[in-house]
Order: C-alpha cells, then structure tokens, then sequence
C-alpha cells in the first residue's frame, strides 16, 4: 500500500496546483463580458450549425490511407527499439510488412485515391 | 537467414496466396492484358499452388509455440478451401459482366476470404481464429456488397455488417471469458483447465455459449439465421456460393476444433444444446424454403437446413458424428457450387432468378436442367449421390448414441426437402417455357460443371478414399 503513497502526494500536488491558478484567476483576473466569449466553446467550429454538415467524400479516402500509415508507424517504434537485438531476421520481417503496405500505397496512387480534383 | 526460412517453412501455403494476391494486385495496375485475364491468372495459380500443397502432403510442423498448427486436420480442411476456391474463382468468370467496374478486386476479395478460411484450418489459439474469421467476414462485407447500385445488394452488404459485428462482439465476449478462467487462449492450454479439478465448469460453458454464437452466425444455425435468405438473395451470386460453402464450413470447423476441449466436461449440456439446435434448425429451414420464389433466397433456407444435419454431427458428439460432418461438407461442396453455378449460368442468360422463369429449362438447355437435377438431388440425400451418403453417416452417429427422435426428425425432414426440391425439377421438366430461347454455354462452364457433377456422383459411389482420409485427418486431433 505504502509504495502508491507517492503517487497520492503527486495527485495532492496536481489538485492543489490547478485549484491555485483555478482560484487566482477568478481573483485577479479582468471580466469583461461580450457576446462572443459567452459562447459555448468548441475549438474551431461554428457553435451553432445544421445537425447535418456535409464535407467532402474525398476525406474519407485521405483519412483512410492516413490510418494505415499511423498504424504501420506503430509497428515501426518498437521494432527500431529492439533492433539490434533482432539481427538480420527482424530487418527481413520489417522489410516484408513494409513490401505489403507499400503494394497498398502504389495501389491507391495508381487508382488515383491521392487526386483531389 | 536460415532461421528466417525455417521460420516461414509452415506457413508456406499462406504466404504463398498471400503472393498470389499481391502479385495480382501488381499485375492488375501494369498490365492492361492482364487485366483482362485476370480471372485466369487467379485461377491458375490457385491451382499450380494446389499441386504443390498436395505434394506437401505428409509434412506436418506447427509453428508460433504451436498456436499454428499442420496437422492432417488442417491439410484437409485447407484442401476442401481450395477445391471452393477454385470452384468460385471459375464461377465468378461467368458474373463479372454484373459489375460495372472492380472486376480485378472481386477476385482479390475472394481470394483474401480464402485466406482467411486456410489460416482459420491451422489455428489452435482463440485470438488467431479470431483475426483468420475477421479476415473472412470483412472480405463478405465488401463482396456482398458489389452490385452497389443494386439496392438489394447494399441491403444485404448492411445486414451482414451489422449482424456479422455483433456477432463477432459475442464472439469475443466469449473469448474473454474462457480466457479469464484458464488463463490462456490456447486450445490445448483451455482443454488442461476444463479437465484440472479447479476448473469452473459453469462460466466456462456460459463463454463457449458465446463463442457459440459467433460461430452459429458463421453456420448460419437458427436463431442466428435471420441474415440468410436477404443476403443470399441480394449479394453477387459468387459471393453467395461462397457463403454457402467456404464461409459456412469454416463456422463448422472451428466447432470441430472445439469438441475436443469443450465436449468431454460438459457433455449433457452439449448434446442438449446441439440436439435442439439441431431440430429447429432442420424443422425451420426445410419448411422455410417450401413458398420461397427466388432461387437464391431458395437455396439459402435450404443451407439452413443443412446447417441443421450438419449440427446432428455435433448432437452425436462422437468421433463418427466428426467425420459424418466432415464428408457431409465435402458433397455439399460440389452439390451446393453446382447448384450455384447452374444459377449464375441461368440469370446470365436470362437476367432472373425468379424460380418461375426455370420453367421448361429442360427443352432450353438440357444440360443446364440435367445438371440441376442431379444438384438437387443429392441436396436432398437421394442415393447414390453424395448427398445421402453423407446423411446417412450423420443418421448412423446420431443413432448410435440413441437419439432416436433426432433421428427420425432428420429422416422425415428428407421427406420434406424431396418435395421442394422435386417443385423445380417439376418446373424443369414438366412445366413449358415462356421463351423457347435456347440458353448458350461456354466450353469452360460445361467443364466445371461436369467436374462437379462427377464428384457428386463419385462422393456417392466410392466412399471409402475420402472416409478413410477423414478417419485418419480426425484421428490426428483427439
């Protein structure tokens, strides 16, 4: 039990540091109302919009092809991480995956998926 | 490096689609007369690589600490895929002209659920079986849904999305709680826990409840049946004999997989289940498919009432119910693709599948009608095809182990399929046809065909190679 004592004195900290500036601000600081800062906030987005947007098809494919780099991203840190340990067979397994997703990358390029117009 | 390709060596089957796939791929974007072929290119590497995974036979290793395992099982399962795939890559020349455009990619998309189905023959871990039936499933999700301004087609594509994830979150509901009681996701690792004193039979029979579910989606076994007739009816008729057959055998394979862990430690609850499985599935799907109209939706409420023979098999849960099942799938390969592939013929030439419009397919094609026939014939299980034979070893196990009722249930429920089947060949050959049109055949459908009428009729009167296959193929997992 007493090994997360730590951890509680850290939260404590955090509470009381965030409480502190939480509680300074609404002392210190200025309050100037207008209509735009008594907006509900979402960053970067009209607060008040049709439930419906709409926006391009195009995205999708763009979003697609993103994951599977992201993904294969993960695969790539923890292997360069223990690299060395791997020798020849893991540079041979890495250079497979890497063969696999890279047929997909030619496939969406020659299929014309990085276009936009 | 010697240690790399001694690593791969057991997966060679895999990798060696997985290269046919990509290298497809490859040949589809550079090669515009490959393109055209690419039917044939699918077809006949699939083929050559047949030949070489036959003369592997014998050469069983397991790999990844025997998550993956070749044993003699797997070497006929993945032989029963790739007869299926062959077979549907064939079929699936004679419907391309349905598709506006994705004509390489289809053959792609089968291929890879083939790849699934092969890796789903060889795995004995929970989480591999898991990815090998994601595989398959994704792979459907797209190839029902090809005929994209069709809407049946998208219906079916979105039914079997939705009911094929929900199942799949059953499936691993059920995986996590086996895997919360032994530990493990490993079969055998699974077996040593239900067989240990400590082992708590009653949630691990709650999680093979749920893995059952997933698995009964892939049977399609009432009540997880309800997706059948719409997708069967909606998707490419390819993507339908695939379902039919590749995708319903690797639900049945995994439960055979399964009956060594789990029957032994709860048998009265297994044959309860699958006894009741068993009837209403059988009584559902045969009197389902008698008002049916369309041939597709026909066909798929009478693979639901395979699904129910199939389950008798299980219901027995003896080593003669394994192998009852095992050849039951290999006839209802070749009847089922036959039957299948007589309709895409027949809705090429005719653009329906309208039971309705097979009137007098007899004086339009005989060939065509002849071959039906015999399909559904021995769908029926009438001797000497290969359907009764494989009926008759399902009756037997189910005898053996006195479940008379189900016996009978089985028997009578022949009876009924006789009549639905026989209201076509009635059709065929009695009824006159609106459009005396004669229907034309290419030589290379004449051939498939033949090939699978010859192993209907071969299943049926020489039994004995393939049984004893089976024997020794089952006899490697107990």
């Amino acid at each position: 039990m007493m090994e997360y004592a730590s951890l509680l004195i850290v939260f404590a900290f955090a509470a009381f540091v965030a409480g502190l500036l939480i509680f300074l601000t609404s002392i210190l600081g200025p309050r100037r109302k207008s209509e735009v800062k008594e907006q509900p906030f979402e960053c970067g987005f009209d607060p008040i919009t049709l439930p419906r947007g709409r926006f391009g098809v195009k995205f999708y494919l763009v979003a697609m092809l993103f994951i599977i780099f992201d993904v294969e991203l993960v695969f790539l840190f923890p292997w360069a991480v223990v690299f060395k340990k791997l020798g020849a067979m893991g540079l041979l397994e890495m250079i497979a995956f890497l063969g696999i997703v890279v047929v997909g990358l030619v496939y969406a390029w020659k299929k014309g998926a990085l276009e936009w117009e | 490096m010697m240690n790399f390709i001694s690593l791969l060596h057991p997966f060679s089957l895999e990798i060696g689609l997985a290269i046919i796939i990509l290298g497809l791929f490859f040949l589809d974007l550079f090669s515009v007369q490959a393109k055209k072929n690419i039917g044939s290119w699918a077809w006949g590497l699939t083929f050559l690589l047949l030949l070489i995974h036959l003369s592997n036979w014998k050469h069983f290793v397991s790999a990844l600490s025997s998550t993956y395992v070749h044993d003699a099982l797997s070497f006929l399962l993945s032989v029963f895929f790739l007869i299926t795939l062959l077979f549907i890559l064939a079929m699936s020349k004679s419907y391309r002209h349905r598709f506006e455009r994705g004509h390489s990619e289809f053959y792609m998309l089968i291929l890879l659920a083939s790849l699934g189905m092969i890796t789903l023959a060889s795995t004995t871990d929970f989480l591999l079986l898991f990815v090998s039936l994601e595989l398959i499933t994704v792979s459907f999700y797209v190839m029902n849904t090809y005929l994209r301004t069709d809407p049946k087609s998208i219906e079916a594509g979105l039914k079997y999305l939705v009911l094929g994830a929900l199942s799949s979150g059953f499936l691993l509901y059920g995986i996590s709680f086996i895997y919360g009681l032994s530990g493990s996701t490993h079969f055998s690792d699974i077996a040593r826990y239900a067989s240990s004193p400590e082992a708590n039979a009653k949630v691990l029979l709650f999680g093979f409840l749920l893995v059952m579910v997933g698995v009964g989606f892939k049977m399609g076994s009432v009540p997880f049946h309800f997706w059948i007739p719409d997708v069967y009816e909606g998707a490419p008729t390819p993507a339908t004999a695939f379902l039919s057959v590749g995708s319903k055998a690797a639900g049945f394979f995994i439960l055979i997989r399964l009956t060594n862990i789990f029957f032994p430690h709860f048998q009265n609850a297994w044959v309860l289940l699958f006894t009741l499985l068993s009837a209403i599935t059988l009584i559902y799907g045969n009197l389902g498919a008698i008002p049916q109209k369309n041939i597709k939706r026909f066909l798929g409420y009478s693979s639901i009432g395979h699904a129910g023979y199939l389950l008798m098999g299980f219901a027995a849960g003896s080593t003669q119910g394994l192998h009852a099942v095992l050849y039951y799938l290999f006839s209802y390969l070749f009847t089922n693709l036959c039957a299948f592939w007589v309709v895409i013929l027949f809705s090429k030439a005719t653009e329906s599948d309208e039971i309705a419009d097979y009137a007098g397919l007899s004086k339009r094609s005989p060939f065509l009608a002849a071959t039906l026939f015999i399909a559904l014939m021995s769908l029926a299980g009438v001797p000497p095809l290969a359907g009764f034979f494989g009926k008759f070893l399902l009756i037997r196990a189910v005898v053996e182990k006195n479940l008379i009722w189900l016996a009978v249930l089985g028997a009578l429920n022949v009876v009924v399929s006789l009549y639905y089947y026989l209201m076509i060949v009635k059709k065929m050959y009695i009824d006159e046809p609106q459009n005396p049109e004669t229907i034309p055949l290419d030589p290379s459908s004449k051939i498939g065909l033949s090939i699978a009428i010859a192993g209907i009729i071969g299943l049926g009167i020489f039994q004995a190679p393939l049984l004893q296959w089976i024997e020794s193929a089952v006899k490697s997992i107990l």
